[in-house]
């Protein structure tokens, strides 16, 4: 399984990028690709919701270095919402998203599903708040890629966060641990001491984490951001 | 403006040009032909220039009708071609010339081509076109050698022709069955009727009942049950 | 949002034959035989959700269709064995003519309701006793759409629908399912419906379907296409702004309805039909 993390700190400033890209200089292997991300707040408009005690909030994130997908945050559950046929049986690496075109039962132009909560359900759900990534820098390690980006809302610079992906195949709890306290340590470094972290998953403990495939992974994460952005 | 004469022995040596009482003799013009010949080239004609404007046009007419007319045109081609070959004997015989009180000056084109005796040159075009495309080497070109080329021709369009009906017996053209399946003779499927008796289907339910239930879960007679039920409690 | 232009008839039983060669010889290809699963959601009514959004704007309740394909193997009985493979075609369709078919209400409702521990456990299961369970082929995705009535106007010669819908891959959590992310986003089952059709792909994205439609209800089955079946003739446009496009695909569905005029009509059906939102209460 791929194992991640999720940092941010809120209290960042232009430099604290700088300053974190320069600690981690010593261990960089190469720099990779942009990346950019959307991270949505919804709000149920439904009056008697919580009555059972349901999360009255809903959050969507979309990453572009992700294809084209949707994520689904809700009471520590996490749904993968693809909005291309062609890129989803990709990631499925079968036929099951073409089985619902020639079937019937998809026109086979899907969207995100922020649209269908944008366009036909505002009476029952609202946008919030909007958090957006642009120009998010990648760097490879010897084992672990780490991204990093500058969030912003409408209002304004919201903070930095900076993902943890290990990339070596046989990473068990107790290694990425220790990348993390590597990381922990450069920000000690360059004196950065608040921040939120998670390494948190929305597996069931009882499913043997080897069975965890990409599509949970991206939930997994997703749901850290959640964590770190909505402590 | 023209005579034409059956026989040569005919032609009117004693004419004198200025002579105004001389009376042409037209017994010897094949009216019948020349009359046959023209009817139809004035058909083919007209057919002809329909097909060009019909082609022209922003929109072209549906298929079936340019096919149609096409094979019109076909038709009128083949009678003009028959017609010529039917008179061919007295065409061949026929000289034209002109009156003397034709007005060669101001006519003077119409003249020379009906006087002409060589093709006019589109038309040796199309005939050096033509046996271009035979594939034929011209300077070999004897009666003798086209005649093989003909015979061969014809040898190889039996020969399609054979192959074309030996396969077309193999494969079955009508009915929704395979000739296989028709010779293996499948005793489950019921045969293929030719439904001359029931061709338009019948409409087995209305099509928004079936709509409303796959849109909105409104089952057929769902509302009659409805109003039966108010009918109780009332 | 992907706007879906259709055109519709119905057929009866015996004219099914005719119809298969019909459309054969159109579209130079024989049909395809397919099954999905159509279930039907509506907003919770112990909610009180408002007619409107928070900018005060105008908001209808609308049902959620989420469908997925079902394993032609459900049919297995009807199908005609050829060797040592079962052959599924277009054929089936002319033995299912009544209310039954082999596919029960719970089958259905565990798709709904499957989580992933579960499904770990099916496979193991079928490994173990070596039986060929139907559902293994099946892979998990559903489709969700939402359905606007179609656009009004007396003078349309065809109708047009528009849909948004997005694709459910997969889910993480501890119960998760398709019913779970459903009754989170604020909606409860209504009812669910199997359609088993054969299906021809035509020029220009033209496809032509004849359905048949069973009502599968937890303690009865029933079909709603009885004595026949109903026939969509629809292109989808995924540019609804791509005015050419909506206009070439309006002359695509109107020539095959030329095409066939004088044996099967087909016809705008009734908007309100194909309205699939909540009645105002």
């Amino acid at each position: 399984m791929t194992s991640t993390a999720v940092i941010f700190i809120e209290r960042a400033t232009p430099a604290t990028l700088t300053n974190f890209k320069d600690a981690l200089a010593n261990d960089l292997l190469s720099t990779e690709g942009t990346w950019s991300l959307e991270f949505r707040t919804y709000r149920t408009q439904i009056k008697n919701y919580s009555e059972d005690s349901r999360s009255k909030l809903m959050y969507t994130m979309n990453f572009s270095h992700h294809d084209e997908n949707t994520i689904i945050i809700k009471n520590k559950l996490g749904f993968l919402l693809s909005s291309d046929v062609s890129i989803s049986n990709k990631i499925t690496d079968d036929n099951r998203v073409q089985n619902l075109v020639e079937n019937d039962c998809s026109t086979g132009f899907p969207e995100s599903f922020d649209i269908l909560l944008g366009n036909k359900l505002t009476n029952m759900w609202e946008q919030r708040q909007i958090l957006r990534g642009d120009a998010g820098e990648t760097f490879k390690t010897m084992n672990c890629l780490i991204r990093c980006i500058n969030l912003f809302s409408s209002t304004g610079f919201k903070g930095l966060i900076i993902e943890i992906e290990d990339i070596t195949k046989d990473c068990t709890n107790e290694t990425f641990t220790t990348r993390i306290n590597e990381i922990k340590e450069l920000l000690t470094e360059i004196t950065i001491k608040e921040y939120q972290i998670s390494q948190d998953t929305l597996n069931d403990d009882e499913i043997n984490t080897d069975s965890m495939n990409q599509t949970d992974y991206l939930c997994n994460l997703a749901y850290q951001y959640v964590r770190v952005l909505e402590y | 403006m023209s005579q034409n004469s059956s026989s040569i022995l005919n032609k009117p040596t004693n004419l004198s040009l200025n002579d105004d009482t001389y009376k042409p003799d037209f017994r010897g013009v094949p009216s019948q032909a020349l009359d046959a010949i023209r009817m139809r080239l004035a058909q083919l004609t007209h057919s002809l220039r329909k097909i060009r404007d019909d082609l022209s046009k922003a929109e072209l007419p549906q298929w079936y009708s340019l096919q149609s007319q096409l094979n019109v045109t076909l038709t009128q081609l083949m009678s003009v071609t028959s017609t010529l070959e039917h008179f061919h004997d007295t065409l061949d015989a026929t000289v034209v010339y002109p009156l003397p009180k034709f007005p060669t000056t101001s006519h003077e084109t119409l003249l020379t081509t009906l006087l002409r005796k060589k093709y006019t040159p589109e038309v040796d075009e199309w005939l050096s076109e033509s046996r271009e495309a035979s594939g034929l080497d011209q300077a070999q070109l004897t009666t003798k050698n086209v005649k093989q080329v003909l015979q061969k021709d014809k040898e190889c369009t039996k020969w399609a022709l054979d192959i074309f009906s030996n396969e077309f017996e193999k494969y079955n053209f009508k009915g929704l069955k395979t000739k296989k399946e028709q010779m293996e003779g499948d005793q489950m499927e019921i045969d293929y009727i030719p439904a001359s008796q029931n061709i338009k289907p019948s409409s087995p339910f209305v099509i928004e009942d079936v709509l409303n239930f796959v849109y909105r879960g409104e089952e057929q007679g769902e509302k009659s049950e409805n109003e039966r039920d108010d009918s109780v409690t009332n | 949002m992907v706007q879906q232009l259709s055109l519709f008839s119905s057929i009866d039983d015996k004219s099914y034959d005719l119809f298969i060669a019909t459309l054969t010889t159109l579209s130079g290809n024989p049909p395809i035989l397919y099954s999905k699963l159509s279930t039907v959601w509506i907003p919770n009514p112990s909610y009180q959700i408002e007619g409107v959004n928070s900018k005060n704007q105008l908001v209808e309740k609308n049902r959620i269709k989420v469908s997925k394909e079902l394993p032609l193997e459900m049919l297995k009985e009807f199908s005609t064995a050829s060797g040592n493979a079962m052959k599924y075609n277009h054929e089936i369709l002319k033995k299912l003519r009544d209310d039954s078919l082999p596919i029960e209400y719970v089958e259905l409702q565990n798709m709904i309701n499957e989580n992933k521990t579960k499904r770990s456990v099916d496979a193991m299961e079928v490994d173990d006793e070596e039986t060929t369970k139907p559902d293994t082929k099946n892979k998990y995705a559903w489709n969700i759409s939402i359905s606007d009535i179609p656009a009004a106007g007396n003078n349309r010669k065809v109708s047009m629908q528009t849909i948004n819908e997005s694709i459910l891959l997969s889910h993480v959590g501890a119960n998760s399912s398709l019913q779970k992310m459903l009754n989170e986003l604020g909606y409860v089952f209504q009812y669910q419906y199997v359609t088993v059709g054969a299906r021809f792909n035509l020029k220009h994205n033209l496809i032509v379907e004849s359905q048949k439609i069973w009502n599968i209800g937890s303690s009865s089955k029933q079909q709603i296409t009885k004595n026949g079946f109903l026939i969509k003739a629809f292109i989808n446009v995924d540019k609804a702004t791509d005015i050419d496009r909506m206009n070439l695909t309006e002359t695509v569905l109107l020539n095959l309805q030329k095409e066939l005029q004088g044996y099967v009509e087909l016809t705008v059906p009734d908007r309100k039909s194909m309205d699939s939102r909540m009645d105002v209460d």
